[in-house]
């Protein structure tokens, strides 16, 4: 009887991605409960970028696939031409992240998308409405917001940086799609 | 090349600037300058990929390829965020250009690395402050407009409320008047002559009946005042005339009490123009508190006279019964009529329950009829236990 092989390590992806939206959707608090698990109340404005890194696990035909995610929490700006396109080159996919509370934070993510495509045309993309706790009545995607989604044909979650309410959800999803978009030679 | 390498550290050192240069594998094969920008040393740092000191770098291959392959001449990155030990965040600008031997041939990537952290704390206070601000904004502009709604949905109601109490008020008005009509004509005797307990009882009956037309008609008055619809029927009017006319209505009731009404009517007291109906019902209400708060045995005043403004009257009641230390009265200010001075009428009036409000002005609408009445000014003072009343 043949000795039990130990699986073979997954492969690996290393993949940039962009968290893109307006000042205070919560970005930076979306990626810190995403790698840390943690939140804080206290807002502070990022400037610049802040790069962080996730490995996540995902299925891939049937195998367990290794995506190291390499977040890049962009500052939110009123104008796309404020964030250069120095930081979303390279990039494989991107989180557009808008407010619940604040459906204006809506307007800016159609100008961000089609910045991103404009470089990678078919980057993968999810919409995280976030700040669901702050919803006076919990319950489904408000009518803006699903139509949003639908416009910009991306995937939507309704998120709680706070509560951590969908946001492993979110993330594993857009590293599923991330892994779809690749082919299994090149990785990286 | 001694000298230019010389020239190099020296701006390394006057702009706290380091330097990363790797092989065409991404791999480090020399650093330098003022920064601390990874863990280890020179040495340490040697053959190690790019990506493991620059974590920004991983992923981006792709880009490094197209500048090793000088297709773009090089790839910057403003305000990359560090943490520091000591839980803040450095900045630095980072710039990654081919790396060139001495006759151009591309042989890696030079990293130039900059220290932002001084232009980056301050660009994120100033970010802050204005993201902080914009936030606010929206949040009081979004708060504005619940008030907005809010306060329509609040007038709405309002206004079935008074459309309600406008309606009832009419539909008990009509069977009223139907009783109080056989009951007249019961107590004068039309449908048969009556005994002594028959009548007795009618009477208290008629009474009630009298009592709760005289709530309806003011629940009508309420509503008028508070629609704005309240006309009033302004003419020359002998207050004092009016104020007898009021007491001698309240003659019975004040007696049952054994209560001492009197009134004081100053001399040569001149007409002043107001609505005698109206006037005759803000004086009963001013009395029939009084009548309420004042004891049994105890003293009513009721005085005319002229007030302390020049071309005003003032009418007053002063009681000892108790006072309404907390609520306090409202007093009412009369000016004078276009005419002349003595023309006018200045009166102060207690406070008592919702209806009075509205008749005598303690409520923003209810202000009306007494406005109306009397002129366009109104101010509140305080009573003491058993003061004056006026």
């Amino acid at each position: 009887m043949p000795d039990a092989q130990p699986p073979p390590p997954p492969t690996a992806y290393s993949k940039k991605v962009c968290i893109l939206g307006d000042f205070a959707v919560g970005k930076t608090s979306l990626v810190r409960r995403f790698v840390y698990d943690r939140f804080d109340d206290k807002y502070i404005s990022t400037i610049g970028v802040k790069v962080s890194r996730k490995v996540v696990v995902v299925a891939q035909a049937g195998e367990l696939t290794e995506v190291v995610m390499l977040l890049w929490d962009l500052a939110g700006s009123e104008a796309f031409n404020q964030i250069r396109t120095s930081y979303l080159r390279g990039a494989a996919g991107a989180i557009l992240v808008c407010d619940l509370t604040r459906p204006e934070t809506l307007a800016c993510l159609s100008v961000y998308a089609d910045g991103l495509r404009s470089l990678a045309p078919d980057v993968p993309m999810v919409l995280a409405a976030n700040k669901r706790d702050l919803l006076p009545v919990p319950g489904g995607a408000p009518e803006w917001v699903a139509e949003a989604a639908d416009r910009l044909a991306v995937p939507l979650y309704l998120s709680s940086a706070r509560l951590g309410d969908e946001v492993e959800a979110l993330f594993r999803h857009l590293g599923q799609m991330l892994v779809g978009a690749t082919a299994p030679d090149d990785p990286g | 090349m001694a000298h230019s390498r010389r020239l190099a550290e020296i701006l390394m050192a006057e702009r706290c600037m380091s330097y990363v240069i790797t092989d065409p594998q991404f791999r480090i094969i020399r650093r330098g300058g003022q920064l601390n920008v990874g863990p280890g040393g020179d040495h340490a740092a040697r053959h190690t990929h790019l990506n493991q000191l620059f974590p920004e770098t991983a992923g981006l291959e792709g880009v490094l390829r197209t500048v090793l392959s000088g297709e773009l001449p090089r790839y910057r990155l403003d305000l990359v965020n560090r943490d520091t030990l000591d839980g803040g965040i450095s900045y630095l600008d980072l710039s990654i250009l081919p790396w060139r031997e001495a006759e151009g041939r591309i042989t890696g990537l030079v990293l130039l690395v900059e220290d932002a952290t001084h232009r980056g704390t301050r660009e994120q206070r100033i970010v802050q402050q204005h993201n902080e601000l914009h936030v606010l904004r929206d949040r009081l502009a979004r708060q504005n407009l619940e008030l907005s709604d809010a306060n329509a949905e609040l007038t709405r109601l309002d206004d079935l409320k008074s459309l309600f109490v406008s309606v009832a008020a009419h539909e008990l008005r009509s069977p009223l008047a139907s009783m109080l009509a056989y009951l007249e004509i019961l107590l004068e005797g039309d449908f048969g002559d009556l005994s002594g307990d028959q009548r007795d009882a009618l009477a208290v009956v008629q009474s009630s009946a009298d009592r709760l037309l005289t709530i309806t008609s003011n629940l009508l008055d309420v509503t008028r005042i508070e629609s704005g619809h309240l006309e009033l029927v302004l003419q020359p009017t002998d207050l004092a005339e009016v104020l007898h006319t009021v007491v001698a209505e309240f003659r019975m009731r004040v007696a049952a009490r054994a209560q001492r009404l009197t009134v004081i009517c100053g001399s040569g007291l001149p007409r002043v123009l107001c609505d005698p109906a109206r006037t005759h019902q803000i004086v009963t209400n001013l009395l029939d508190n009084a009548h309420k708060y004042t004891p049994d045995g105890g003293r009513i005043e009721i005085c005319l006279d002229h007030a302390p403004e020049d071309g005003f009257l003032r009418v007053s009641v002063t009681d000892n019964g108790i006072g309404h230390p907390l609520a306090g009265p409202t007093a009412v200010v009369h000016p004078v009529l276009p005419g002349g001075a003595g023309d006018g009428t200045w009166c102060e009036r207690r406070r008592s329950g919702p209806l009075y409000h509205a008749l005598a002005g303690r409520t923003p609408r209810g202000a009306h009829l007494v406005r109306e009445c009397t002129g366009q000014r109104q101010h509140v003072s305080r009573l003491a236990a058993g003061g004056r009343r006026r």
